[in-house]
């Protein structure tokens, strides 16, 4: 799928890291996805973002020519942080390029703002899509129901590993009904955890170091300096937008929109409008206007009167 | 007439796993998994995970008959017929 995006496989020149890339922009721009997911939710959105930028990602997957089971890039062990920021300072001096900016999409969110953080002469702006901070301790929010769930599902995988193979033969079986009955077909890439014991083993493996990642407060207690798009959907029943306004609030000063009418998978369903968004907020930063009425901005102060209100 | 340790055993799996208030004392086998209990997909594998623990039955083989599955009674229906052929 990564080739069919475009996407071409690369060695870093100190030759520690992997990467994927494409496009001749300019700009670079840094994809961070969910961890445990494939690419396939960004295939539109990095086809019309490699018009514009030269699309970068991570890559800490099986060797090539051994891609299958859960993606490992990130939450994969306990130094995945660690690896993914030296990875991207060797793939940036690969690239001969000082900085760039970054994307991420729900679970995405934890490493680019570590990254914004750890090297901020490195990183040009961050845009969050519908982020998720399930686990985070204390603060605003709480856990979607779906966040809820999962987390039940992942620490009965981990208590009880001999009930995966049950488990993920029942989950294929449930979306194989559902799509029979009610004509709801589910996501690709949303069932691939769930495709088999293994994969489900390894993203419940990744799924607790991932709430068990608490963000905390910005060293000195600053708010990043950086420009900050947040972007949450209307309709995110995966995600709480709630406590992801809250948190990137207190992060830093982020310019926030909320895409009406969508849900938790507006990048791919709406890959058009994010990228107008996108090529508008890396120009103009804080200053970024959304000339589509379904993007609605969401003001902290007016947001705070409402909530007083 | 459900076997009723059976019947208890498992709601008492079923309030583990639902996101909303039950109160056991109101769940029949009539009780809708999706509907009443709002089971979702992942919800449901998590209860049939504790069942298989609980009851020292398998659905592998069986997950056809757990995605069909839906009302109370039809969970501890299969749950009671795996155990029988299990002895």
């Amino acid at each position: 799928m990564d080739a069919a995006m475009g996407l071409q496989r690369r060695q870093t020149i100190d030759g520690h890291a992997h990467y994927l890339r494409c496009g001749e922009g300019d700009t670079a721009l840094l994809l961070v996805n969910a961890f445990g997911l494939s690419l396939d939710i960004w295939h539109d959105l990095v086809a019309l973002l490699s018009r514009r930028f030269t699309v970068l990602v991570v890559d800490e997957d099986t060797p090539p020519g051994e891609r299958g089971g859960v993606p490992r890039t990130t939450y994969a062990s306990l130094d995945s942080l660690q690896r993914f920021e030296r990875a991207v300072r060797a793939i940036m001096a690969s690239e001969r390029r000082a900085s760039c900016h970054v994307a991420s999409w729900c679970s995405g969110a934890k490493f680019a703002i570590e990254l914004a953080r750890n090297w901020p002469e490195g990183i040009a702006s961050l845009m969050l899509f519908a982020p998720s901070f399930a686990g985070a301790e204390g603060g605003v929010g709480a856990d979607s129901a779906y966040e809820t769930n999962l987390n039940t599902m992942c620490k009965l995988v981990a208590r009880m590993p001999q009930s995966a193979d049950s488990m993920a033969r029942s989950m294929a079986a449930v979306m194989a009904r559902n799509a029979a009955t009610d004509g709801v077909e589910t996501l690709a890439w949303v069932q691939e955890p769930f495709a088999s014991a293994a994969n489900m083993l390894e993203y419940s493996r990744q799924l607790q170091n991932f709430r068990a990642h608490q963000l905390g407060p910005n060293p000195g207690g600053e708010p990043l300096s950086l420009p900050v798009l947040l972007v949450t959907g209307e309709h995110d029943q995966t995600t709480s937008s709630e406590r992801a306004a809250a948190i990137c609030k207190d992060l830093a000063q982020p310019v926030h929109f909320d895409l009406q009418g969508a849900g938790h998978y507006f990048i791919h369903q709406d890959s058009e409008l994010v990228v107008q968004l996108m090529q508008e907020f890396v120009a103009h930063g804080e200053d970024a206007t959304a000339t589509d009425p379904r993007l609605v901005r969401i003001h902290a102060a007016a947001a705070l009167v409402s909530g007083e209100l | 007439m459900p076997a009723a340790p059976a019947f208890d055993q498992f709601i008492s799996l079923v309030t583990q796993i639902v996101a909303i208030q039950v109160d056991p004392a109101t769940l029949t086998r009539d009780t809708t998994l999706a509907g009443e209990l709002a089971l979702d997909s992942i919800s449901l594998i998590s209860l049939m995970a504790l069942t298989e623990e609980r009851f020292g039955v398998g659905f592998a083989e069986h997950a056809d008959s757990v995605a069909n599955l839906r009302t109370v009674g039809d969970a501890v229906d299969l749950i009671q017929h795996l155990a029988a052929a299990a002895v």
